[in-house]
């Protein structure tokens, strides 16, 4: 596929002697929101950490196969990890903000990885995330204070703007509105929705119902398996696998 | 070793491993000694020899059965800690573990070895050193695991590098604690060392002999006043270490 930019080929996973991922192999295109449905222990977020080699840094952890991001395997073992992981950053599904740094650190933290060292480029860089989610008018006295007392769904949106200073090509968000309520749910959603013009998105979702509002590709997986990807819509109203047709109809998970 | 391959330890963690199950073998080691020497006493030599019996575990005590207990129970924690690896269980398990077998058994041996065996001074001021180690061991292994499960994951997917990581996750998460203690220990250490180095521990072969010596000089030397001003910084050092409401990684510094 011409404008792929992640491809995995017959990749599997074990933990300890568990196998989580059974020869996967799918396409992921660029500036698109592609989602990953399936019960609960399916695989979902073990995929999305292979992805950027996160999950071999947890023990007993073993990968195989290859992962091509723009066209080179990260499994290479002179892969540059730490580059990976600012180009496919991830968002976890509870904020995971620094809370002994302030805001501004959080998010001036990033801005540090991508080489930005003045602090006036910095100060600058900070006002225009957080102008983009909305969050400037709100945050802008309380910058140098800790993110520790702010509600859940400003936690996650600070997240986002940490790794949009980033300026990754993928985002891996892993169930990222699991905690949050209604309304920090429907901005969310609206955000990356608009962002996936400029970015491409994978995110696992336990909500079949947000799978098929925001994503333009659906994947399907079961016991470690990708049982089925395709156009949302297809998956969602021509089913190929008797499997997939039952978990959308809610015979499991 | 073999174990660390499979579980895909790091080189730091497999030292440790292999550093705790070693300790695991000579304390069991140092048990079967025990139970052999008893047996060998009371079974083969009669009871005459009991008084010998006593003698010897009083001198082996002492130092012994201190190490055994902190050794045991932090080789089982550790290595629990590093197998379960970022499961909280194992977090919360190491800290009750820690806290029912490394600090209660010794403070009952304290008592023990200072009532029942007439223990000197030198073995109560040895236990509460390693009481001190075991409370400041359990303290930073409790806040290492915390980093473990809240930071560590989200740190890497970052793409933050090692350097980055111990200075903006550790250090600045952790630099006035570790202050703290280095400060609380250094007093502690000082408070318990200088009454020694007045009585001129140095000069002497026999702890028994500066034991008693100690003991003698609180009673009767010139030096009472200064001696006793040093044993209270300790104790107060000590107290700070124990001093659960002087968190000051709890502090905002933000």
């Amino acid at each position: 596929m011409s404008n792929s930019i992640l491809r995995s080929v017959d990749l599997e996973a074990w933990s300890f002697s568990r196998q989580v991922l059974h020869r996967v192999n799918f396409n992921v295109e660029e500036n698109k929101i592609l989602s990953v449905i399936g019960p609960r222990g399916s695989g979902k977020s073990t995929l999305l950490r292979c992805l950027n080699r996160l999950f071999e840094e947890k023990a007993g952890s073993v990968v195989s196969g290859q992962v091509y991001f723009d066209g080179q395997n990260i499994y290479e073992p002179q892969f540059d990890l730490f580059a990976l992981r600012r180009k496919v950053a991830m968002i976890f599904s509870e904020p995971t903000l620094f809370e002994h740094l302030s805001v501004f650190e959080n998010i001036a933290l990033s801005l540090r990885l991508n080489q930005v060292e003045s602090g006036a480029e910095i100060g600058v860089a900070v006002e225009k995330a957080l102008n983009k989610l909305d969050l400037w008018e709100p945050l802008k006295d309380s910058l140098h204070k800790s993110p520790a007392k702010l509600s859940l769904g400003v936690k996650q949106m600070l997240c986002l703007a940490r790794i949009m200073v980033l300026k990754p090509k993928v985002i891996l968000l892993d169930e990222p509105t699991s905690v949050l309520g209604l309304q920090y749910t429907m901005l969310f959603e609206q955000f990356i929705k608009e962002y996936s013009k400029k970015v491409t998105l994978i995110m696992t979702t336990s909500s079949r119902k947000q799978a098929a509002r925001i994503s333009d590709r659906t994947a399907f997986m079961l016991n470690g398996e990708l049982i089925e990807i395709g156009k949302t819509s297809d998956l969602f109203m021509n089913p190929k696998d008797h499997r997939t047709e039952d978990f959308l109809t809610g015979r499991f998970g | 070793m073999i174990a660390a391959q499979k579980l895909r330890l790091g080189k730091g963690q497999s030292i440790l491993l292999s550093l705790y199950s070693l300790a695991i073998v000579c304390a069991l080691i140092y048990l079967i000694i025990v139970i052999l020497t008893f047996k060998h006493i009371l079974l083969e030599q009669g009871m005459a020899d009991f008084k010998t019996l006593l003698q010897w575990l009083k001198s082996t005590v002492i130092f012994v059965i201190p190490a055994v207990l902190i050794a045991i129970p932090f080789a089982g924690s550790l290595t629990f800690f590093i197998i379960s690896d970022q499961h909280p269980m194992g977090i919360s398990f190491l800290k009750s573990f820690l806290k029912i077998t490394g600090e209660f058994p010794l403070l009952l041996f304290g008592l023990l070895i200072t009532l029942v065996l007439r223990a000197t001074p030198t073995a109560v001021f040895l236990i509460y050193i390693l009481l001190a180690i075991s409370r400041l061991t359990e303290r930073w292994v409790s806040l290492l695991g915390e980093v473990k499960i809240f930071h560590l994951e989200s740190a890497k997917s970052l793409g933050l590098n090692v350097f980055q990581i111990i200075y903006y996750i550790y250090w600045r998460r952790f630099y006035k604690t570790f202050l703290y203690h280095v400060i609380a220990v250094f007093f502690l250490l000082l408070g318990l060392v200088t009454p020694f180095v007045a009585l001129g521990f140095f000069d002497e072969n026999s702890p028994q002999l500066i034991a008693t010596q100690l003991f003698f000089n609180l009673r009767t030397s010139p030096d009472t006043l200064s001696t006793l001003f040093l044993i209270i910084i300790c104790f107060h050092s000590l107290r700070l270490i124990f001093d659960e409401k002087a968190k000051f990684s709890e502090v905002d510094n933000v």
